[in-house]
């Protein structure tokens, strides 16, 4: 009988703990809701140099709209996203793009949804109050990964 | 091949448990992976990440990983009182697995019917398959002497690249236990592929369906046992 007591206080504990621990921390899907400005987009990692000379990590301009062509996001300088599931691209005074955005895994993994049913992921790797940064791979000029970082407004 | 208890198994019964329970993990890990973006037949990454979201100060995420790693151990946990409980065999071993299948089954349904791809939902459902996944460890590790476990293959893989150093040596080579072990390890690595390539491809075609053929193959695992024992005629 002792022992049995003695797990069901171990198992009672792990419970609160695990309560305690979710309830601690908002969750992402809470975190993301709101507007972020786009701050910097740069090569987080690249399997090779302009050979070596004054390589820059930082994308300017033309690279990143060639890179953009092919994604979603298109040339979006705010980021709108909703509880109700829907992120709003904005650029200037252009009408903004609504697209469908969901978490999967632990909330590590930003999923969005085009209106043709284009999908892309996009690997969420820090994200608090002021912060948002999101990484996607791309396979031009210099194959790598692009880091996106957003603050919020 | 769950019938057989400890020292009585065969080799041919411990391959024919790691085969199709690897089988059915590799599917089951692959689809959540295609399906969640998270691993459910394996635990070593969880510990990794968990500690890395404790150290980074995210609580929710640490909280969630921390209770797919407990369910998992849960899962063991549970599996191996049913085991140790239960004095009928078939019913000990069978009741697990008839869990498992219940836990697979209701992931199959739900994401068929009822998913909306939120990350409540998203993390419910792999704390499930965590759980199931648990759950076949702790009866493959049981009923085979801690000599099968299909889910864990950072250690199997370990075992193997052991194993084959030793049979640089020819003593080694001819020691009928260790060639037994080899097979038993290659043919549980090489179920689990084939689970998984199987699942990644079913996936791409009929989505959440692939959790019914998983719950399939393990009812494969039960009828067989009760066949061979009803062939032998034991208890059940």
């Amino acid at each position: 009988m002792k022992i049995r007591a003695l797990y069901i206080i171990i198992f009672a504990a792990i419970t609160g703990f695990f309560i305690l621990l979710v309830t601690s921390g908002k969750s992402p899907e809470e975190a993301i809701v709101g507007s972020w400005k786009e701050v910097s987009w740069e090569y987080e990692k690249v399997n090779k140099t302009n050979d070596g000379e004054s390589f820059t990590k930082l994308i300017d301009d033309n690279v990143k709209t060639e890179i953009m062509e092919n994604l979603i996001i298109h040339k979006a300088e705010v980021w709108r996203f909703t509880s109700d599931g829907k992120l709003y691209l904005h650029n200037g005074n252009k009408p903004s793009t609504a697209l469908d955005w969901k978490l999967k895994g632990r909330g590590h993994i930003l999923k969005l949804n085009y209106q043709d049913n284009k999908t892309e992921y996009y690997d969420l790797s820090e994200l608090n109050n002021n912060k948002l940064v999101l990484y996607f791979d791309i396979d031009l000029q210099v194959k790598g990964i692009v880091k996106m970082t957003f603050e919020r407004i | 091949m769950l019938t057989e208890y400890s020292k009585f198994r065969t080799l041919s019964d411990n391959i024919k448990l790691g085969s199709l329970t690897a089988f059915s993990a590799g599917m089951a890990n692959v689809a959540s992976l295609m399906i969640f973006f998270a691993f459910t037949s394996n635990v070593t990454g969880h510990y990794a990440i968990l500690a890395e979201e404790i150290a980074k100060g995210n609580w929710y995420q640490a909280g969630v990983v921390f209770g797919w790693i407990f369910l998992f151990f849960f899962g063991n946990f549970v599996s191996n009182v049913i085991i140790i409980n239960t004095k009928k065999p078939f019913l000990a071993h069978v009741t697990p697995l008839s869990i498992e299948i219940f836990c697979l089954f209701l992931v199959g349904s739900y994401g068929q019917f009822f998913y909306k791809e939120t990350l409540t939902e998203t993390e419910i459902l792999v704390a499930l398959m965590l759980f199931a996944m648990g759950l076949q460890n702790g009866l493959t590790a049981s009923v085979s002497n801690f000599l099968v476990k299909t889910t864990h293959l950072t250690g199997l893989t370990t075992d193997l690249g052991i194993i084959f150093s030793m049979f640089t040596k020819q003593k080694f080579r001819r020691d009928k236990s260790l060639r037994d072990r080899a097979k038993l390890l290659l043919s549980i690595v090489t179920a689990y592929l084939c689970g998984g390539i199987l699942a990644g491809v079913l996936y791409l075609n009929i989505q959440f369906i692939v959790f019914y053929i998983v719950c399939v193959v393990l009812g494969g695992i039960i009828l067989y046992d009760y066949f061979k024992l009803k062939s032998k005629d034991e208890p059940c």
